[in-house]
């Protein structure tokens, strides 16, 4: 998956760059609005991450002029301005996403997951991932063989878990897709989802799957 | 910023130019003492006329009752008599008069008398009849001025004849004594007009004299004198107020200065205890060589603490922005039951480990346009408060009613409750109420300041009520 950063601050750029590239996305790097819109109108990219306070042309008028040239490729805002009327603003001009500066890694990654996965292969009913099977449509886990019974909502946070098995998902993504929170949590109301989860999937069984990332929130690895 | 620099330095310039008070005050008190002058001088013009007039009457008059008390005596053809008449009639002032017999034949003419005088003048009275007791200013195509009388009258004694007595006196130094009262009368207006605006500016200027004063003091209030107050001693009643009204503004300036003092007090000493324990744990971790997993150790505490400034910084950037009038919100139609019940679920499980029940009341089918978002934060703040603050065993109830204007929902709790001192400041960002700061990571004391300002963004209001021991109830009404 090829990406375009378009971020004037060096540091930032330097290192969203590298975390990107070693989540395996190869990234193109322009450090001003001008650069960024030639780069972007030659190149095909999978996905545009544009931050908005651009020396020489604002990334407000890069989406303008992407649209009226007629590409549709997926553009995720950065900004440090967290204003109703620059989000709906940016979502009239065409842009798929928004993410507010001071944002978590692992949020960047995880929307750029969803953006590119828009149109997404089709969910396979089963999903296997080594002795645990998860089974969306009959709501079923099955682990070592034994079945294990989860409320509807301890499957939904387990079977998100899974889907994204290996990524790390922060508190607020879980409480966004889960429980349809969209508010940054100050709470640790997730982590005690998570212990009850937990205590079902992986207390009984030796190898534990859900781990915590310090910081970060927690991944699904086996 | 640019738009604050520009409110502190608006200039006074009014639009249109409208006069100063003082201009103003002036003017009033100019014309008003220029028209009692005028009308003084007026009046006093009008009375002198008048008591001149009366004069000559009177003196005329006299000489008539002294001309009869002659004919009565000797005949009017008499020699005698005639010189007698003349030297009566003589003076400083020479008095002319005519004496005519019952038929109209001339029995008297003073010598001199001028032919003009007896053809304009004195044929004039005769026309108008002749009776009167007071005469008639009357010009001369020549330009003399006589006041004249005519009166009938009547020898007593032997004859008992009837006469005509017309009399003229020459009255031009009264009218010379008239000219010059008015020749004075324009420069003394025009001075008294003079001084009547001098004066009034001054009395306008002394009277307006609290206003500059109240005027400089308000210009240089500034951060460093917000208790610069202004005395009260010797103000008129009217400024008095005003300084008041002012003084108090001062005051209420001063608080909110304090507050928003207290609160930058407050915020840098919250980034402080973050930023301090990533520079240290950085420091620490690059000071030598050290295995992954100790690192991976440091760079962890990094990010929690990097998590801890992050949502400082967003909670703050929230209430600027609830702070700002112009904030957007976005409405949506929303199932409010069906939205308390979703943050029950979510809040449940921690609930059930702190020994706390939580349940609902909402009217059944309640509706209402609300920022979804932010109806969420709002409610979820207060159920993770009441969670924090209830002891196990009690229990949380999550209300919500329709209201006349919209609705009214409603957390609480059987817990600890606040102390009455401390319920007024609940509010305030960054208050808590057991002063230990340290108390907890995530709860910066912002959480029901985010919630008024939710609650102000929708505009509604949100209230407080509280026993220690009994209980909480936080209530939001949110108009449609």
């Amino acid at each position: 998956m090829k990406l375009l950063l378009i971020e004037d601050d060096p540091t930032a750029g330097r290192y969203l760059q590298k975390g990107l590239s070693e989540h395996s996305f190869v990234v193109d790097t322009c450090r001003d609005g001008e650069d960024g819109l030639h780069a972007a109108l030659t190149i095909d990219y999978d996905l545009i991450i544009l931050d908005i306070m651009l020396p020489g042309r604002s990334g407000w008028d890069i989406i303008a002029d992407l649209r009226r040239s007629g590409r549709d490729v997926p553009v995720l805002i950065l900004t440090a301005r967290d204003d109703v009327r620059d989000r709906v603003r940016g979502l009239e001009l065409g842009a798929d996403d928004y993410l507010v500066k001071p944002f978590a890694f692992a949020e960047l990654v995880a929307r750029i997951r969803t953006l590119l996965r828009r149109a997404p292969p089709r969910k396979s009913d089963v999903v296997n991932i080594s002795d645990l099977t998860i089974d969306v449509r009959r709501h079923r886990v099955v682990r070592e063989g034994l079945s294990i019974d989860l409320t509807p909502k301890e499957f939904m946070l387990f079977s998100f878990l899974a889907e994204r098995a290996g990524e790390v998902l922060s508190r607020t993504l879980i409480a966004e897709h889960v429980w349809d929170m969209n508010f940054d949590s100050d709470t640790n109301v997730v982590d005690v989802h998570i212990r009850r989860l937990r205590a079902k999937v992986d207390d009984p069984f030796e190898r534990k799957i859900i781990h915590t990332v310090r910081g970060l929130g927690y991944v699904l690895r086996v | 910023m640019s738009s604050v620099s520009n409110v502190l330095s608006v200039r006074w310039e009014s639009p249109r130019r409208t006069p100063s008070l003082a201009t103003r005050l002036t003017a009033w008190y100019a014309a008003t003492a220029f028209l009692l002058v005028l009308l003084a001088t007026s009046v006093l013009y009008w009375s002198l006329t008048r008591a001149i007039g009366e004069q000559n009457d009177q003196f005329l008059l006299s000489k008539v009752f002294v001309l009869q008390k002659l004919l009565s005596e000797k005949s009017v053809n008499d020699r005698l008599m005639q010189l007698e008449i003349a030297e009566d009639l003589g003076g400083p002032e020479p008095i002319y008069v005519q004496i005519r017999s019952g038929d109209g034949a001339v029995a008297f003419e003073t010598p001199n008398i001028s032919p003009e005088l007896v053809s304009k003048g004195l044929a004039r009275a005769h026309a108008t009849g002749g009776d009167r007791t007071s005469g008639y200013k009357f010009t001369t195509p020549s330009g003399k001025l006589y006041w004249i009388m005519s009166i009938p009258t009547q020898s007593y004694g032997p004859s008992e004849a009837q006469f005509q007595i017309d009399l003229a006196m020459d009255v031009g130094d009264d009218e010379s004594l008239l000219r010059h009262y008015e020749s004075w009368l324009l420069p003394v207006l025009s001075i008294s007009f003079v001084m009547a605006v001098v004066i009034g500016f001054q009395i306008a200027r002394r009277g307006l004299a609290p206003l500059d004063r109240l005027t400089q003091i308000a210009g240089g209030i500034g951060v460093s004198n917000l208790n610069d107050r202004i005395s009260l001693k010797g103000l008129p009643t009217e400024i008095r107020s005003l300084a008041v009204a002012f003084n108090n503004m001062m005051i209420r300036l001063q608080n909110s200065f304090g507050r928003l003092s207290q609160f930058s007090d407050d915020i840098a000493h919250e980034l402080r205890t973050p930023l301090q324990n990533i520079m240290n744990v950085s420091e620490i971790a690059l000071s030598k060589a050290r295995g992954a997993e100790e690192y991976r150790e440091f760079l962890e505490s990094i990010l929690e603490n990097s998590g801890r400034l992050s949502r400082m910084v967003q909670s703050l950037m929230f209430l600027a922005r609830a702070d700002n009038p112009s904030a957007q919100i976005v409405r949506e139609k929303l199932d409010v039951c069906r939205e308390i019940e979703r943050i029950k679920e979510f809040f449940d499980p921690a609930a059930a480990e702190a020994g706390v029940s939580i349940s609902i009341s909402c009217s059944v089918g309640l509706n209402a346009s609300l920022d979804r978002t932010l109806l969420q934060r709002a409610i979820s703040n207060l159920v993770s408060n009441a969670i924090a603050h209830t002891p196990s065993g009690g229990r949380i109830e999550l209300q919500a009613r329709p209201t006349s204007e919209g609705i009214r929902i409603a957390v609480a709790d059987t817990g600890r409750g606040i102390t009455a001192a401390d319920l007024p400041h609940v509010f305030d960002r960054l208050y808590r109420a057991n002063a230990a700061r340290s108390d907890s990571d995530d709860h910066l004391g912002l959480g029901l300041s985010i919630v008024k300002g939710i609650a102000h963004l929708h505009g509604g209001d949100v209230t407080i009520d509280s026993e220690p021991n009994r209980g909480t109830c936080v209530t939001l009404n949110l108009p449609n």
